[in-house]
């Protein structure tokens, strides 16, 4: 479904107008935001873009009077007639839910457990109608289920929140927000907890929802692919302010402000584009616990120069949209590499030891992972057994990047934990240059970087000590270990006073490097990059991907790269194994999966993608998996994708339906040049 | 120093020139400690108590077992706090008590924090079985009504000059296992963080994950722990003196002093108030000392509460 195109013309129902907002904070106060102003006109879909800590929440927060205790707001909320601003926590019920709805990132919190979820739909359709009967409020409550696409929504009313998966959560939540037929919809970060095949179901749900009341809404999220999808208009917001505000079309193909430009350069992109190098902005967010005298971006951006520092950029109008940068005129037909030239990282590590070797470098043949699920008594007896992982074999070889694709549940984690010994495999070998990997023998050749960079560092160790650790263990006297520590931190850009630093006083981006200069400490051969830039921030992705280029580059290092975000895998990858449900689906040269992808469940999750480009993103078609994953405790029989698969549910007869429930489909090539598991395996 | 503290998301005004020497960790605690000026004070008047005890008590020219010709005298330059009924000079007597309570205190604190550390965080590593059944013997050794327990045994045993060591053997045995319950907690969620993963990946062994990594975390938590057991010993060994089972006549102790002055609230207060007042200024300077340790060892805490 395109994004409807409204006029200007049509009235506004939500404005907000130098809003600001302040958070008490040790060191003062924090200015959150810093004078915010837009407006939502009837029926259209605004959204509001930014990185974490640019106020993007806060805003919503402020709108919906829901801001904590302690935080001041100024500034004006005005919904059609009436200003909300100041309105109080009793004047803002009235408003909260009929006027202006709201959903949470985290549908698990925004749920109550206590109750069941046709209880809190109902609850929510009483709390605007007093006079409507339990009875009434329940049916309506599985209508709205019905609607937002919960499967067996009336026998599902019962149901408590845990008993839903995040997807179908996250749509009870919608539920609520559309029961009273509210005429706005904020949305904050609606799908950023979600698998990218859930997303698109939930964003299907948020969809209907506006159909179904004619709301407008506010999408809040930090994802340019589904702004460009779903926002009629954007507005970017960048330490606190808007800085950019306009059609998507003209946010996305003529932005006028540098920091759009360089957002949207430092993404990876699953269409075009890939393999060029990505264009970071360089630093970091400043805090806000001071005034900014000048532009708050000019610290980063390359076009800075002395009025950026003392002069505050208004926003005003550029080629028919608001930027808010006193040299935007010089962004005119500017691509983000001409602004943002690529820092090339300091390496100045050298690759010690042979990198070359015959045949793959490292090999996994037939890996199994079963957890034991147990029961709750005494004995604590085993019911049951979770199919992590199921007959996985790859192989890696030397200076290669293999992307591993899967969604949450598809084993990738517990795969990066069985190369490691972390875990002992149920079956299976893992060989590294044609000896097999037992305990911790091969430390020295395989490593890891951890997704979370704050947990997977001891929080009591400095930056130093943290890289040199590894080193001691490996036999290194003091002295030399911190030296080789202090060259690695430097080799990934944290040099000149920063190693005795504690992880907290690092950025998320910062605390990364960290991770990668442990991992390379023992200089490894294969590197396993678990989901390494998920917990990161755009921008700041943009900067360790070219790192870890710039490293394999130049220590001729596999990666195995583990990640759900598909578009990095495309950037990154060599070759691409996709999983589902603790198999491989589909294997082959990055460009072959991508571009030929012969799987279904490989075709839906492509298509699933958001493009942060709003021209193909309308005329794109998605291909809208059923269901949710199924349980790993009890995988269906046969195929595992079958359950979900739009051509077994679809044009398959009953016979070629019997083989994918009977028989295992093995990975075989079937006309596109790469191996697939599946039975009917081909293009759509 | 701030720069250790503050954190500063790495933005611009983070830089500072070079790499700077690195501090050695307990260096780095001490400094964090003193900065915590509650801490800081209740520990110089910790010490000083202990100075004044131990040392004060040996240069003080009564005894606490001389008898003096006067009885029941208010405090005067003679007697700071006075005397009691049978002649005894008390401030002797508080300072003979102070001892023996700080001794008993940091006797059980230590012994049941040292166990209890080492049995929880077995338990929490070994896991499975091991684990239930060392938390089952904790347990069964909570279930005793300590105070009772520690009577019957104190009864029986205590006699002589070593009275107060037996008093603090049989209060760590049963105390030990709130620490170990703690710590074994602990273990099991420091277990499972993703930095324990790392170490493992480049091969640290168990003893180094023990050491460099869970304990320096769970440093903070078993010092609270240990520190509110040293105010639980003193006042476990003021109850026990105080219903007649701890420590013995002649010897004395701040309990046994309270009880024995209790009667006498109304008419020579000094003597009741003066060993009332000792644990209550030990045991709430134990506890400020505890928050100051908490926050030394704990780097991810700004210097917040002070």
């Amino acid at each position: 479904m395109s994004p409807t195109t409204h006029q200007t013309t049509t009235a506004e129902v939500l404005s907000v107008r130098d809003l600001t907002v302040e958070f008490p904070d040790e060191r003062g106060r924090v200015q959150a935001v810093r004078g915010v102003s837009w407006s939502l006109r009837e029926g259209e879909v605004l959204g509001v873009v930014g990185e974490s800590g640019c106020g993007k929440s806060a805003t919503a927060l402020a709108v919906m009077g829901l801001l904590p205790p302690g935080a001041r707001m100024g500034g004006s909320v005005r919904f059609r007639d009436r200003e909300l601003a100041g309105l109080g926590d009793r004047g803002m019920s009235s408003v909260r839910g009929r006027s202006v709805a709201m959903v949470f990132q985290d549908p698990l919190s925004s749920l109550n457990p206590v109750y069941s979820v046709g209880f809190q739909v109902a609850e929510a359709v009483r709390a605007h109608h007093p006079g409507t009967s339990r009875d009434d409020a329940v049916e309506r409550a599985v209508h709205l289920l019905e609607l937002v696409g919960i499967p067996n929504a009336r026998d599902r009313v019962g149901d408590y929140p845990h008993e839903f998966s995040g997807g179908m959560r996250q749509r009870v939540v919608i539920a609520i927000a559309m029961a009273n037929d509210p005429d706005v919809i904020i949305a904050d970060e609606p799908t950023t907890a979600l698998d990218v095949t859930i997303q698109a179901q939930v964003l299907d749900a948020l969809r209907t929802a506006r159909a179904e009341t004619g709301a407008a809404a506010v999408l809040i999220t930090h994802d340019l692919g589904v702004v460009a999808g779903q926002a009629d208009r954007v507005v970017v917001m960048y330490a606190g302010k808007v800085v950019e505000s306009g059609t998507a079309d003209e946010v996305f193909y003529r932005p006028r402000m540098p920091y759009t430009l360089g957002l949207l350069g430092s993404l990876p992109r699953l269409d075009g584009r890939f393999g060029a190098r990505l264009t970071p902005i360089a630093g970091t967010p400043p805090a806000l616990d001071r005034p900014i005298p000048g532009c708050a971006f000019a610290p980063r951006c390359p076009l800075a120069r002395e009025r950026c520092l003392t002069e505050e950029p208004e926003l005003r109008e550029v080629d028919g949209h608001l930027t808010a940068c006193h040299f935007a005129e010089e962004l005119v037909d500017k691509r983000p590499e001409d602004v943002f030239v690529p820092v090339v990282a300091p390496v100045a590590l050298t690759a010690e030891r042979p990198v070359r070797t015959e045949g793959p470098l490292l090999r996994a043949t037939g890996l199994v992972k079963h957890y034991p699920v147990r029961g709750g008594g005494f004995f604590r007896r085993q019911v049951a057994e979770l199919h992590a992982v199921c007959d996985v074999s790859f192989s890696l070889s030397a200076g290669e990047t293999l992307g591993l694709v899967g969604e949450s549940g598809s084993g990738k984690s517990t795969i990066a934990k069985l190369l490691m010994s972390l875990e002992e495999p149920t079956a299976g070998r893992v060989e590294l240059d044609g000896a097999a990997v037992r305990g911790r023998k091969h430390a020295r050749d395989l490593q890891i970087v951890f997704q979370d960079p704050m947990g997977s560092l001891d929080p009591r160790m400095t930056a130093a000590d943290l890289v040199a650790e590894p080193l001691r263990i490996n036999g290194l006297a003091k002295q030399d270990a911190r030296t080789r520590a202090l060259e690695l931190l430097a080799s990934v850009g944290l040099g000149r006073g920063r190693s005795e630093r504690y992880p907290h006083e690092f950025s998320g981006g910062q605390r990364q490097r960290i991770g990668i200069a442990r991992a390379l400490a023992l200089r490894p051969r294969v590197l396993i990059l678990d989901e390494p830039v998920s917990a990161l921030d755009v921008s700041v992705q943009a900067d360790v991907i070219n790192l870890l280029e710039d490293l394999q580059d130049a220590l001729g290092l596999s990666y195995l790269f583990i990640a759900h975000d598909l578009s990095v895998v495309r950037h990154i990858a060599d070759r691409v194994a996709v999983l589902y449900l603790g198999r491989v689906v589909e294997v082959g040269e990055r460009d072959a999966v991508f571009d030929h992808p012969s799987h279904p469940y490989t075709q839906a999750l492509i298509s699933a993608v958001p493009l942060p480009d709003p021209r193909k993103e309308r005329v794109r078609e998605r291909i809208l998996l059923s269901g949710d994953v199924p349980s790993p405790v009890d995988p269906p029989s046969g195929c595992r994708f079958r359950t979900r698969c739009p051509r077994f549910l679809g044009a398959l007869t009953d016979a070629e339906r019997s083989l994918c429930v009977e028989e295992v489909p093995g990975l075989v090539e079937r006309g596109q040049g790469h191996p697939v598991a599946c039975h009917f395996g081909g293009p759509r | 120093m701030a720069e250790t503290t503050h954190p500063v998301p790495g933005g611009p005004g983070a830089q500072d020139s070079g790499d700077p020497v690195p501090v050695s960790r307990a260096r780095l605690v001490v400094r964090r400690f003193l900065r915590h000026r509650l801490a800081t004070v209740s520990l110089v008047l910790f010490v000083l108590l202990v100075l004044l005890a131990f040392v004060g008590g040996a240069l003080w020219h009564y005894g606490y077992d001389t008898f003096t010709p006067d009885n029941s005298q208010p405090p005067s330059a003679a007697h700071p706090f006075g005397t009691d009924a049978t002649g005894y000079d008390l401030f002797a007597q508080v300072l003979r008590g102070t001892q023996r309570s700080i001794e008993i205190a940091l006797f059980v604190a230590a012994a049941s924090g040292i166990f209890g550390s080492v049995w929880g965080a077995a338990a929490g590593l070994y896991g499975g079985r091991v684990d239930t059944l060392m938390m089952r013997v904790a347990d069964l050794v909570l279930i005793f009504p300590a105070i009772a327990v520690a009577a019957v045994l104190a009864n029986n045993v205590a006699t002589g000059g070593q009275g107060w060591l037996l008093i603090g053997v049989v209060l760590a045995a049963l105390t030990w296992p709130y620490v170990a319950r703690l710590v074994r907690g602990l273990v099991l969620s420091l277990r499972e963080r993703e930095f324990i993963a790392a170490a493992r990946t480049f091969g640290a062994g168990s003893w180094r994950i023990i050491f460099r990594h869970i304990l320096p975390n769970a440093m903070g938590t078993i010092v609270v722990a240990v520190t509110i057991i040293v105010a639980v010993a003193i006042l476990a060994e003021t109850a026990l003196s105080f219903i007649g089972f701890g420590v013995r006549a002649p010897d004395t102790s701040l309990g046994l002093l309270v009880s024995q002055n209790q009667s006498a609230v109304s008419t020579r207060p000094w003597l009741f108030y003066f060993p009332g007042l000792f644990i209550v200024v030990i045991a709430l300077c134990v506890n400020f000392i505890g928050d100051g340790l908490r926050d030394a060892f704990d780097n991810t805490r700004s210097r917040s509460r002070t």
